[in-house]
């Protein structure tokens, strides 16, 4: 052996020693912080609880139900999870990661949600069965309007190439088919041009780090929607008002992508002032005006819109309209409804996914003028509540 | 319980490391086995017992046949026999029968009875390790262990217990009474853990997520280059998930002071498909080698015989990787393309590696299509999509999978090759505390990116 | 060797806080990527100011605003060419081209989307204001018209159920009203007449007990609020004028709560005659029911005679509460006072 064999030979068994201290070092180290670390019971980030250690027993042992719940709960309990889940997300950045469950990073901070046509048929149905609804009440004027996500309105945003099917398609179908159907007394109001024109000059018309539309978006909205319903919207002038300037929506929640760019809050108020009552149906509460500050300081500030979704909420106001609107929406109407204040008198915003009342009952009684279908296009494609509230009440019959 | 793990790296590694090292060097297999059991039974308790039962079973077995191979060689043969049937038995009942039976019922045998059991972790690499003590005792090659627990241990130890390296019983025949650790051994048991980590959690599933995202493309989005992108990503997905853990378990066998054969030598920078299978999951192919393909006659008959023998070992080979036909096709495959090589191509294929290397990755990775898809009308539509079947050369979605997965192939086909460890090796020798710190750098992120598995947004508001 | 050791400890322990250096470095990284996501103050105050509104007086602007004359201003309707309505004159009766005899003819481009709905044209301002409910007030006068019919019709156990219509015009009446009680009430629910989302109740709770749930009715600013209680007072008060107080206690902690509901109180129904004969202390509620009767009148609460509905086959079998056909009557009968 050469002396320069031998030195290299030296340097590498104290290499591995080294790294053998090193190795036993870092793995006790974590397992003792791990350990001694304090418990956490829920994640805001996450929004959800967070894994306990789970009980032994004789049934989980045997069915290995333990060995899961063990291995959840020491992931959930990891000592600084989220700066590690931070650090998978730096990683997954340098590498060209782009894409995380259903959610692309895009150019200038924007984190967009895929869409997937999966099955036609759901939607296809859902638009069956709102059309007959429809059909049984020809002397209420009704409108739908499906919004389209940011898929379809910032698509130069989004990764060049990526495989999202295209949301124009599908809706021109749609559009088409609900033409088809030639119901007199239903007006399909039409938005993602506007919306698209709106974005192209720069104003903010969907958030960054969340899937819904911002107030402004929401604006645009509720203008093509009076539009069509006739209301005197270029009349009502809005005070705007930034209620957060820090708002890190869902969308980051999901990915794990952080967007370094923050999203701003605003609420447009009608002014000059009008009255508003809020009343929770299904919750036994009433409420004034349509915010929530705990919504606001929460996990999910755009929940500041009514605290979330409501099976069924009656929006009484001092308009001195006679018309009383029904409204079926996703949360994608939260932030619209109040544009519509001052041309209603009442307006029932019924959320089909948690609506579990007799719908035909409520159009009916409660005196409804116009009917309105507001959502976004994404959840009009996956959610089959819709069609399963409107079909219920005439399988009743 | 996966090596990659949570419970794995922060309670069960530190727990066994402790008690294995405070322990007397005398209790310390115990330790070993003790921890080997637990490790077995934490995820299926239930399949403990069976292979408390096949430790048992071979063992009796392992002392009769060695009692009487001298004088009562046909009793000997008898018994190994009785105890290959035993071991293949357990296997086929737990591994083929859900198989078989669906398939004798698709057929109108409807009075099979069905039954669903769930695969014991690990049968197929115990079952194959027992087999090849059974056969190497009768062959007169190896010692019996008389020691119950020394015989157990070398069964049921714990870093190859759920996947291999396949450890015939003359490699650890001496460490299973004696062996020493040195503190750079450790370091070096380390070095090859720390390794597989890093390919199984920030190569292999990297490279996963890639090709599941491809391949569940709709039509609409799919082309030639992308399921090429995806067929490649699978490639260095199922290497370096396989390999990182033959690393770990080598790994961890060097902490304790066994020395495991190597199981994979850059596979895919093989220049034939015969060198490719000396490379791949070498202990396997050894096995079927040494007590399939020899005992069948092996290449010293004749050319009709030899084929039968070639097939018959790959279609094995194919059918011990799952319970399927498509596995039995990837074997069929992989036996075609040697028996080619053999007869057809011979040395007829130039001197320089180069076409050589590409064809044979070409060819794996097409092989791997087959090995990946159990539906076979998905791998035809996956297949077909390769050669351009119903779908365009390129489109802008292929440019998006190259951008976005560029770094991670191009990743992938660095560490697939012998320069890197080169490479690292020299940068150790030279720099060695830069080398620690990127490894625990490393390490950090092999964490990290365990942690965010974890990752499970509630998504109640994705409405 | 040893010191050789030691500097490889020291080197191992130089590097491993390092690597924990960098780990702090990330979460600075990290609280500066992420934290501090807390709202505008002023945002919040603008929020908690609407929030905070004064809710009654709110509540009377909106109600009150109904019994006003419609602004005949709104909607606007942008042109009248293409009006494919008539609107005749003085009835206020809207027809739709297609009922008109002479439609008036819509270019063919302006049958498009953007032309207005029929729905959306019934709402058209007409010359007469729209009518809205009179102030509400019990009608006893008219109570004879049909009583007579009723009571053979409920003798010959005759009591059809309530149509699709009937059920409606029901929810429609009741809107705004919160039943509130014990289980008399809680029936009203679980029979489906009422939306149990306007429901408030407590099985088996006497006045006083009910009284905690007076914020539960408050929290949805009811305008009427229609309280019916059972026998459960019987056995709780011992004598009609302990019974008397607390009801007049809890109309007082409703007007409290509620500013400007209506009250209205249902009969303390007698128990059946076979449970009558066998329990005393429930023989004297009709004693009850007459105080009650008084006591509300003097509060200015409106007493709701509901007794005569009453017939022993319509007990259930605890001889104490009420079927379905008494409800059906019940609330045709308040159908008839209240609209």
């Amino acid at each position: 052996m050469t002396d320069r064999e031998a030195r290299e030979r030296a340097r590498k068994l104290r290499f591995f020693r080294l790294l053998g201290i090193v190795f036993v070092m870092m793995i006790f180290l974590l397992a003792f912080l791990r350990l001694v670390w304090p418990r956490k019971s829920y994640s805001a980030q996450e929004r959800r609880t967070l894994a306990q250690l789970p009980a032994m027993t004789t049934e989980n042992l045997r069915n290995g139900a333990f060995s899961n719940a063990m291995e959840e709960y020491l992931a959930d309990q990891f000592p600084a999870r989220n700066v590690w889940v931070y650090l998978d997300e730096l990683r997954g950045k340098i590498m060209g990661e782009k894409y995380s469950q259903g959610v692309y990073r895009c150019s200038s901070g924007y984190l967009i949600e895929e869409f997937k046509r999966t099955d036609d048929q759901r939607a296809a149905k859902t638009t069956k069965v709102v059309l007959d609804y429809l059909r049984e009440y020809p002397d209420i004027s009704s409108y739908i309007m499906l919004v389209p996500n940011a898929s379809w309105i910032m698509k130069d945003k989004l990764p060049s190439g990526a495989p999202i099917d295209s949301q124009e398609e599908w809706y021109t179908m749609w559009a088409q088919e609900v033409k088809n159907a030639g119901l007199s007394n239903l007006t399909v109001v039409p938005v993602a041009s506007a919306l698209s024109e709106e974005a192209s000059q720069g104003k903010q018309v969907c958030y960054r780090t969340d899937h819904h539309w911002t107030t402004y978006g929401a604006y645009v909205g509720a203008r093509e929607l009076a539009g069509a319903m006739h209301l005197p919207f270029e009349e009502q002038n809005w005070k705007q008002v930034v209620v957060h300037d820090r708002f890190q929506g869902t969308l980051m929640s999901k990915s794990g992508f952080y967007s370094r760019t923050a999203d701003t809050v605003e609420l447009y108020l009608p002014d000059p002032d009008i009255g508003i009552v809020t009343t929770y149906k299904e919750q036994q509460k009433t409420l004034s005006g349509l915010y929530s500050s705990e919504g606001l300081t929460g996990d999910d500030p755009y929940e500041v819109f009514f605290g979330g979704n409501y099976p069924w909420l009656a929006i009484s106001t001092t308009s001195k309209s006679n018309r009383k609107l029904l409204i079926f929406k996703d949360s994608y109407a939260n932030a619209m409804i109040g544009f519509l204040c001052p041309f209603f008198s009442e307006i029932h915003v019924v959320d089909p996914r948690y609506y579990t009342g007799d719908i035909r009952t409520l159009t009916a009684s409660a005196g409804i003028t116009d009917i309105c279908f507001l959502y976004n296009i994404n959840t009009y494609y996956e959610d089959g509540s819709l069609s399963l509230i409107l079909e219920g009440g005439e399988a009743d019959e | 319980m996966v090596f990659s793990s949570m419970t794995y790296l922060f309670v069960f590694l530190p727990m066994v490391l402790l008690a294995y090292f405070i322990a007397p060097p005398r209790a310390r297999n115990m330790v070993l086995l003790a921890f080997s059991l637990i490790f077995y039974a934490w995820g299926e308790p239930i399949y403990i017992f069976l292979m408390l039962m096949s430790i048992t079973v071979n063992y009796v077995f392992g002392r009769i046949i060695a009692n009487n191979r001298a004088h009562h060689s046909r009793y000997a043969k008898l018994n190994l026999g009785i105890a290959v049937g035993w071991n293949l038995t357990a296997l086929g009942i737990f591994k083929y029968y859900p198989f078989v039976s669906s398939q004798l019922r698709g057929i109108g045998l409807g009075f099979i009875p069905g039954l669903k059991l769930l695969l014991p972790i690990g049968i197929s690499f115990y079952t194959f390790q027992a087999i090849s003590y059974l056969v190497d005792i009768y062959r007169n090659q190896i010692r019996v262990q008389r020691g119950f627990f020394k015989f157990a241990l070398y069964i049921s130890m714990f870093p190859q217990l759920i996947a291999g390296p396949i450890v015939r019983y003359e490699d650890v025949e001496k460490q299973l009474s004696k062996r020493k650790v040195t503190l750079a051994m450790f370091g070096n048991g380390g070095e090859f853990f720390l390794r597989g980590l890093i390919k199984k959690v920030l190569l292999a599933n990297q490279l996963g997520a890639l090709y599941v995202q491809i391949e569940s493309l709709g039509v609409a989005h799919t082309s030639v280059l992308t399921a090429w992108i995806g067929a490649f990503a699978y490639t260095f997905q199922i290497y370096f998930d396989f390999s990182g853990y033959s690393d770990m378990a080598i790994g961890l066998g060097k902490m304790f002071g066994f020395r495991f054969p190597k199981n994979f030598d850059y596979p895919y920078t093989a220049t034939s498909i015969t060198s490719f299978w000396r490379r791949w999951h070498i202990s396997l192919s050894s096995w079927f080698r040494e007590y399939v393909y020899i005992p069948l006659g092996g290449k010293r008959v004749s050319p009709a015989k030899h084929v039968r023998n070639i097939l018959i070992v790959w279609m094995l080979t194919g059918f011990w990787h799952g319970a399927g036909w498509n596995f039995m096709l990837w074997g069929l495959y992989y036996g075609v393309l040697l028996l080619l090589e053999k007869y057809v191509i011979h040395d007829r294929i130039s001197s320089h590696p180069w076409p050589g290397r590409i064809l044979t990755f070409l060819l794996v990775t097409l092989g791997w299509m087959f090995f990946v898809h159990t539906d076979f009308s998905e791998m035809l539509t996956y297949v077909g999509h390769m050669f351009g079947v119903g779908c365009a050369f390129s489109n802008a979605t292929t440019g998006y999978f190259l951008r976005t997965g560029l770094v991670v192939l191009l990743l992938g086909a660095f560490f697939s090759t012998p320069i890197f460890h080169r490479l690292n090796e020299q940068f150790a020798v030279k720099y060695y505390t830069a080398s620690i710190a990127l490894r625990i750098a490393m390490f950090m992120l092999c964490v990290a990116a365990l942690v965010y598995q974890s990752y499970n947004p509630f998504l109640y508001f994705r409405f | 060797m040893n010191n050789h050791y030691k500097k490889l400890m020291r080197k191992a322990l130089h590097l491993i806080l390092g690597a924990i250096g960098f780990f702090l470095f990330v979460s600075l990284l990290y609280i500066f990527a992420v934290s501090g996501k807390k709202p505008v103050q002023a945002g919040v105050d603008v929020v908690k100011g609407i929030e905070s509104q004064n809710l009654p007086a709110l509540l009377q602007a909106i109600r009150q605003k109904e019994t006003n004359e419609v602004d005949v201003t709104l909607p606007i309707v942008p042109t009248t060419e293409v009006l494919p309505v008539s609107v005749p004159e003085e009835t206020g009766e809207i027809t739709t081209p297609a009922e008109t005899q002479e439609p008036i003819t819509v270019p063919e481009d302006q049958a498009s989307p953007t032309l207005p709905t029929l729905a959306s044209v019934t709402q058209e301002p007409t010359t007469e204001p729209v009518s809205t409910e009179p102030p509400l007030t019990v009608r006893q006068i008219r109570i004879n018209d049909f009583k007579e019919e009723w009571n053979a019709k409920l003798d010959a156990n005759d009591v059809r159920n309530l149509s699709a219509e009937e059920q409606q015009q029901i929810h429609a009446l009741f809107m705004n009203t919160i039943f509130f009680g014990d289980s008399m009430t809680q029936a009203i629910g679980d029979y489906g007449f009422i939306d149990m989302s306007q429901v408030v109740y407590k099985r088996s709770a006497s006045l006083d007990a009910l009284k905690e749930k007076i914020p539960e009715v408050a929290a949805v600013f009811p305008e009427r609020v229609i309280i019916f209680v059972g026998l459960n007072n019987c056995n709780h008060y011992k004598t009609p004028e302990e019974f008397a107080d607390a009801f007049t206690v809890m109309v007082q902690s409703l007007r409290e709560q509620i500013p400007g509901v209506s009250l209205y109180v249902s009969s303390l129904l007698p128990p059946s005659e076979v449970l009558g004969s066998t329990r005393a202390d429930l023989v004297r509620a009709p004693m009850y029911d007459a105080l009650l009767n008084h006591t509300a009148n003097l509060l200015g609460v409106t007493y709701i005679d509901s007794n005569w509905i009453v017939r022993q086959q319509n007990y259930l079998k605890d001889g104490i509460h009420m079927n379905r056909t008494f409800y059906r009557v019940w609330f045709r009968y308040l159908q008839m006072l209240m609209s």
